[in-house]
């Protein structure tokens, strides 16, 4: 501790040397900080008082986020709302700050001390906000904050209005997208419809149902047939093979058993005709009756050939006969009637199957195309089911529009306008004063104790004989003059750098002075 | 009152006394000094049979007032510091045993740049060899350039140092004087010389030296001198003498300047150092013990 001592006390003993170069320092960096500080132009702060609705004006940046109404995130967010880029570059226009600029990165820097230097202060339940911007010009500063918070007026009675007509833009736009699709949803269904048209199930219900009555008429048709065929065989019959029932003969037994016989087989015929209608050959009803019919038509065979055996060969005088027999004629006449009416028929059957094979060949396609059918009604559905809802939406929008605007909202107020005190807040100049002056002591003492270091000497017997390597003998110690001693006060050395340093001190006074009480004086005060 | 200044005006008193009868021969004069000398020690003038040497007054409050003496409230202090100086030079002056330095008994007090205390140290030292009860000492002025000592004590004019070199015949010893102090002989710088270096530099001033040296081996010469690197004829004249001791001020001279003063000189010379106008830090005084005076 003692060595530490000694080395202190032995640097400052060295620096000691060079004082009367550092009070050189000390006064020269004196003289010229507290000029500096004396030409520091001053500095006005100019002030608003705003009450601003923050809810409403912050309610479209909130949206979906939890609500903190803490004070400060309030303020925060209403400078970033206030300050905001565009913002402060109007400001800047309008108050002519830009013309300080020369460059656009000098515009930028204004810009951001501007974002700097304008402040927002208050929020809290009151909603009331204090903008306060601070510059040397002090119409400047004024102008500056004046300018901001008209700015701000302006932009938000306009921004609810723009919001909502945003909306309804929004909304109509999608509506007209809707419409569109509607328009060539329909266009497809019509362009669907001509193209399967017949096809469509519109007439006569589905296909099933079609081809089971188109099924039946021909099976219908065919029964007619089969019957008029029936007639006509029994009708040639009567012509050819059979003796002549009327008029010319007696009823021969055999006729009564033979149109027996024939009597069971036409109506096993047309039994077997209905049945298969219903059912295929396989069907044991038919396959009974079948073999009936057969048995029957053996029977018929066997009277037949009897009869004719006995019968004998027929003159064929009673052909003639026959043939202008009125009843013959009849008969015959009733043939081709007949006849005509199979033919006709046969033509109706054909036609029949025609439309059934048809029906049939469409069995794969047209399932196919109803199901089409189906789903292009269902798009048609759908989007027409949401156009009407967005209509719905454009119409209450537009309503609360209205209905807005007809309700008188205050957003943002001016409670104070901007006001610039005559008295500036800056710099502090006693504070920088008293700085300059331990800067300038700083910088001599320093000076000194470079320049010591610089030129090193000896201070001990030590580092005398460390230096030399040669014995020290010993030390004969400094011997102080007593003050009789000295030629004179001011000769004396001691007494002139305390003077030089005592005027110092006396300089520093008197710039305080003048910096509290000749304010007037100070340049920039305007 | 130091014992130098009790010496003086024991002598003074003395002379008052014997100033009627015709001035007797002051040289040596053992017996009315109040320091005794050694036996076996007679100055070799005295065998030599030279004319008798004038007797120089010392007026210690001019010396004083010119600053080479310290105040009175210091002198105490001073003396005993160049009392620790001396011894070691003493020693190697005198040195019974080992190895003798040539010429041992001729001191120089050299110093690096002016203003060291050059003159102040030589003076001092002077007088505190001065108090030695087995030594005398001549102090020479051997400072061409500012001879301090000369002026001070009101020699110019006087032969000097410089006359002894410039002549080939002429002794040194017929320059010195005695002087009110006992056991202090003074040997002034003598006529400016353009010449002094070249003086300093030739065969004459070894001799001169060696006859200095070899005068009386029971007296120690200190020589004041030019700093070493202000002047040429400093290092010329570390190269006669037997023992160097360099003042260095304190918190003045630059380490860089010793150092190149110190590679002037001889390295077969006895040389030491001083070092001058210190001041204490704290623990480093031990204070004045007790003075040697009567106490009052």
């Amino acid at each position: 501790m003692l060595e530490l001592v000694n080395v202190v006390l032995g640097q400052v003993r060295g620096s000691w040397r060079y004082r009367w170069r550092a009070l050189a320092a000390m006064w020269g960096v004196a003289l010229v900080g507290w000029l500096f500080v004396y030409m520091l132009p001053n500095k006005y702060e100019a002030r608003a008082r705003v009450y601003v609705d923050t809810e409403s004006v912050l309610r479209p940046l909130l949206t979906g986020l939890a609500v903190g109404t803490d004070v400060i995130t309030q303020v925060n967010m209403m400078s970033r709302v206030l300050l905001s880029r565009p913002n402060l570059g109007k400001v800047a226009r309008e108050t002519d700050l830009y013309l300080r600029t020369k460059t656009p990165e000098e515009l930028e820097q204004l810009l951001l001390k501007l974002q700097r230097n304008l402040r927002l202060e208050g929020g809290g339940r009151d909603n009331m906000f204090t903008i306060t911007y601070v510059d040397s010009e002090r119409a400047m500063a004024q102008r500056v904050v004046q300018t901001l918070v008209n700015t701000f007026v302006e932009d938000t009675l306009g921004m609810n209005r723009s919001d909502s007509s945003n909306a309804q833009r929004f909304l109509e736009e999608q509506i007209g997208e809707l419409e569109g699709r509607l328009r060539d949803a329909e266009n497809r269904l019509a362009e669907f419809k001509r193209k399967n048209f017949g096809l469509m199930p519109g007439e006569g219900g589905d296909y099933y149902k079609r081809l089971q009555t188109a099924t039946s008429e021909l099976a219908a048709t065919r029964q007619q047939y089969n019957l008029l065929s029936a007639k006509r065989e029994e009708l040639l019959r009567q012509l050819e093979g059979e003796e002549p029932t009327f008029g010319l003969g007696t009823p021969s037994d055999t006729g009564a058993p033979a149109s027996s016989v024939d009597g069971k087989l036409a109506e096993y015929r047309k039994q077997l005709e209905g049945l298969l209608l219903q059912y295929t050959e396989k069907h044991p009803e038919v396959v009974a009756l079948r073999e009936r019919i057969a048995q029957l038509e053996a029977q018929k065979e066997q009277e037949a050939t009897t009869k004719r055996e006995r019968r004998g060969p027929r003159p064929s005088t009673g052909a003639n006969a026959l043939n202008i027999n009125p009843v013959y004629q009849t008969m015959k006449i009733g043939l081709s009637a007949t006849e005509v009416e199979m033919a006709q028929l046969r033509d109706k059957m054909a036609i029949q199957q025609a439309d059934v094979s048809k029906l049939q060949s469409l069995i794969n396609t047209l399932p196919e195309v109803e199901a089409q059918l189906q789903q292009l009604n269902r798009d048609y559905e759908v989007n027409r089911v949401q156009h009407t809802q967005l209509l719905q939406r454009l119409e209450s929008a537009r309503l609360s529009e209205q209905a807005e605007q007809s309700k008188e909202e205050i957003k943002f107020r001016i409670i104070e306008p901007a006001a610039v005190p005559l008295k500036p807040v800056g710099p502090n100049r006693a504070l920088l004063l008293t700085a300059v002056l331990f800067f300038s002591v700083a910088v001599g003492g320093a000076l000194a104790f470079v320049l010591h270091q610089l030129n090193p000497v000896f201070l001990s017997r030590a580092s005398l004989r460390e230096f030399t390597g040669l014995p020290v003998l010993g030390s004969v110690s400094l011997i102080h003059q007593t003050a009789d001693a000295a030629a004179g006060l001011l000769q004396d050395r001691r007494v002139l750098f305390a003077a030089g340093l005592g005027g110092l001190m006396i300089l520093y006074v008197a710039a305080l002075m003048m910096v509290q009480y000749l304010a007037p004086l100070v340049p920039g005060a305007s | 009152m130091s014992i130098v200044e009790k010496a003086i005006s024991k002598l003074q008193s003395a002379r008052e006394r014997t100033a009627a009868t015709p001035p007797a021969p002051t040289r040596g004069a053992p017996s009315t000094t109040p320091v005794p000398r050694l036996p076996g020690a007679l100055p070799a003038r005295e065998r030599a049979n030279a004319p008798p040497r004038e007797c120089v007054q010392i007026d210690l409050d001019k010396m004083r007032a010119r600053g080479l003496l310290p105040p009175e409230h210091a002198a105490a202090r001073v003396t005993d510091e160049y009392r620790r100086i001396k011894w070691p030079l003493l020693a190697t002056a005198f040195r019974r045993e080992g190895q003798p330095i040539d010429r041992g008994n001729l001191i120089m007090i050299a110093s690096c740049v002016p203003d060291e205390g050059k003159t102040f140290t030589a003076v001092n030292l002077a007088m505190t060899i001065a108090l030695e009860r087995d030594c005398t000492v001549l102090l020479v002025d051997a400072d061409a350039a500012k001879p301090n000592i000369t002026r001070d004590l009101g020699l110019e004019g006087r032969p000097g140092v410089v006359d002894a070199l410039a002549s080939d015949s002429m002794h040194p010893e017929d320059a010195v004087l005695d002087t009110s102090v006992a056991g202090l002989c003074v040997l002034p710088a003598g006529q400016r010389n353009g010449r002094a270096p070249e003086l300093f530099a030739s065969h004459r001033m070894d001799q001169v030296a060696a006859e200095l040296a070899a005068h009386d081996p029971n007296r120690v010469v200190i020589f004041d001198s030019s700093p070493l690197l202000a002047t040429n004829e400093a290092h010329l004249l570390a190269r006669v003498v037997g023992q160097i001791l360099v003042v260095v001020r304190a918190n003045h001279t630059l380490q860089p300047a010793v150092r190149e003063a110190l590679a002037l000189l001889d390295a077969s010379k006895s040389v030491s150092l001083m070092l001058n106008q210190t001041e204490l830090g704290f623990g480093e005084y031990y204070g004045g013990y007790y003075g040697y005076e009567q106490q009052k």
